[in-house]
């Protein structure tokens, strides 16, 4: 086997450090779903990192709403409205698009459009 | 020899990863809290101040829609039903005039399972005010007056700007066509504006005009009772993509459920389908289109399509058997397909 040249020494280290930029790149695609924006009133109030395990009390419309962040996953827990669509909608993920308390004013979107779908129908 | 092969392996790679890196054009995305629902706007390909500035004009559109629009609120439409029952002519503007005979001519299409005119039926269900009812649904005697008066679109008559109505017992409510409307109205101020690219999406029903660069929009439909997206589809020029569902507006009392979509011919929710989804080039229509044949059910949501002149359609009933026009089989891309009981269904 031939043996490396000092130019094939340089090659392999800009090709390797090529790959470690191009993977850092593809990997930033993989914390799309990290984030989430809280929107109270259709204004951004919280970008909230879902690794943070916490309960998250929001004052809204018409009073305060719970928000759960568990194990990557958020999901309302509990609301003033009377419909309480928003916590029988459970945990919110890319295909939902949102998860919102309508007469409360709160929305949870991922801070990272969705890279399945630009909008969904429902 | 082997150093050369090596770089010309690394200069492709650089290439392949220069083509990759290439800064691509955002979509602008906002949202507003209005009409009783979450309105998103996305546009592609225009800066973001332009895109802030056009999505605070539509804001102030849509709070005016509101405003006239709403059964409820103190307005345009409230002041209308209000002078009807008065029973003497009186002067309308001339944006209500064209949704009236406009929802006139849908309601004629679909022989009355789209009807507006039924305004005091939804108020007498509490589906008209932003709350959610509760208690008992209302009495079978205060339906059936109702629905004795046969109240229609066509007991509406407009001479110029003078509308006279043939009875008292009607009363206007937009609420399976407004949506659409607005819809509309919102994607006609984008493009005169120069938009090309864009999306507006009303509580997921939706319009998209042009594409996403060189991506057609990638629209989700979700799954009626499920979390996930029963089907996709891409829109790459003008369309709409409105579904009507009985999970959207619901109450339960003592065990039963009692949803918004009340079948004008009983007074009662439709009960034979889950959902209806339909692709129309017009939101207003798809949107009058998707409660029609969601009230039509299983049985004649086909020949009131083809009166209503829509030909792409999804019924999912209330098996979850899903019926689908061919037109509409060639355009949706079904994630599990293999788990979906599907019928095509030739006109």
């Amino acid at each position: 086997m031939a043996k490396l040249t000092t130019a094939d020494k340089i090659v392999f280290f800009v090709a390797f450090c090529g790959i470690a930029v191009l993977f850092s790149y593809l990997g930033s695609s993989a914390t799309s779903d990290r984030f989430v924006n809280v929107k109270v009133a259709g204004e951004d109030r919280y970008i909230v990192d879902l690794h943070e395990e916490k309960t998250l009390i929001l004052a809204g419309e018409l009073g305060d709403s719970q928000l759960q962040i568990q194990q990557g996953k958020i999901r309302f827990i509990h609301s003033p409205c009377n419909t309480q669509y928003c916590v029988r909608s459970g945990w919110l993920n890319q295909t939902m698009g949102l998860i919102a308390c309508l007469p409360n004013k709160i929305s949870v979107h991922f801070s990272e459009p969705s890279n399945l779908y630009d909008a969904i129908n429902f | 020899m082997k150093t050369v092969k090596v770089l010309a392996f690394t200069s492709l790679f650089w290439l392949c990863a220069c083509e990759k890196t290439e800064p691509e054009l955002a979509v602008f995305k906002e949202q507003m809290f209005v009409m009783g629902t979450i309105i998103d706007v996305s546009i592609y390909g225009e800066s973001e101040k332009k895109s802030q500035k056009m999505f605070h004009d539509l804001l102030k559109d849509f709070k005016y829609m509101q405003a006239s629009w709403s059964p409820t609120r103190k307005g345009g439409l409230r002041r209308l039903n209000g002078l009807i029952a008065l029973e003497s002519p009186f002067t309308i503007g001339p944006g209500i005039k064209d949704m009236i005979e406009h929802s006139t001519q849908l309601s004629l299409q679909s022989e009355g399972l789209f009807n507006p005119a039924l305004g005091k039926l939804i108020k007498l269900w509490k589906f008209s005010q932003e709350e959610l009812p509760k208690g008992p649904p209302p009495a079978a005697d205060a339906i059936n007056k109702i629905l004795a008066g046969n109240p229609k679109m066509t007991d509406l008559v407009i001479t110029g700007l003078i509308l006279e109505s043939r009875t008292p017992d009607l009363a206007v409510d937009f609420g399976a066509y407004a949506k659409g409307y607005g819809v509309d109205k919102a994607i006609e101020y984008l493009k005169s504006q120069g938009v090309h690219n864009a999306i507006i999406n009303a509580g997921g029903d939706l319009r998209a005009i042009g594409s996403k660069g060189k991506d057609a929009w990638h629209i989700g439909i979700r799954h009626p009772r499920e979390n996930w997206a029963i089907a996709s589809i891409k829109i790459q020029a003008d369309e709409s993509v409105f579904t009507s569902g009985d999970y959207e507006r619901f109450y339960e009392y003592e065990g039963k459920r009692y949803h918004h979509i009340i079948d004008p011919r009983t007074g009662y929710p439709a009960d034979q389908s889950t959902s209806v989804t339909v692709l129309h080039h017009n939101a207003a229509i798809a949107d009058a289109a998707a409660t029609a044949l969601f009230v039509a059910g299983p049985k004649d949501w086909q020949r009131i399509a083809k009166k209503m002149s829509v030909t792409h359609v999804m019924l999912i009933d209330k098996n979850g058997k899903i019926f689908l026009t061919p037109e509409m089989q060639e355009r949706l891309q079904f994630t599990q397909p293999e788990s979906l009981d599907i019928t095509v269904v030739s006109h």
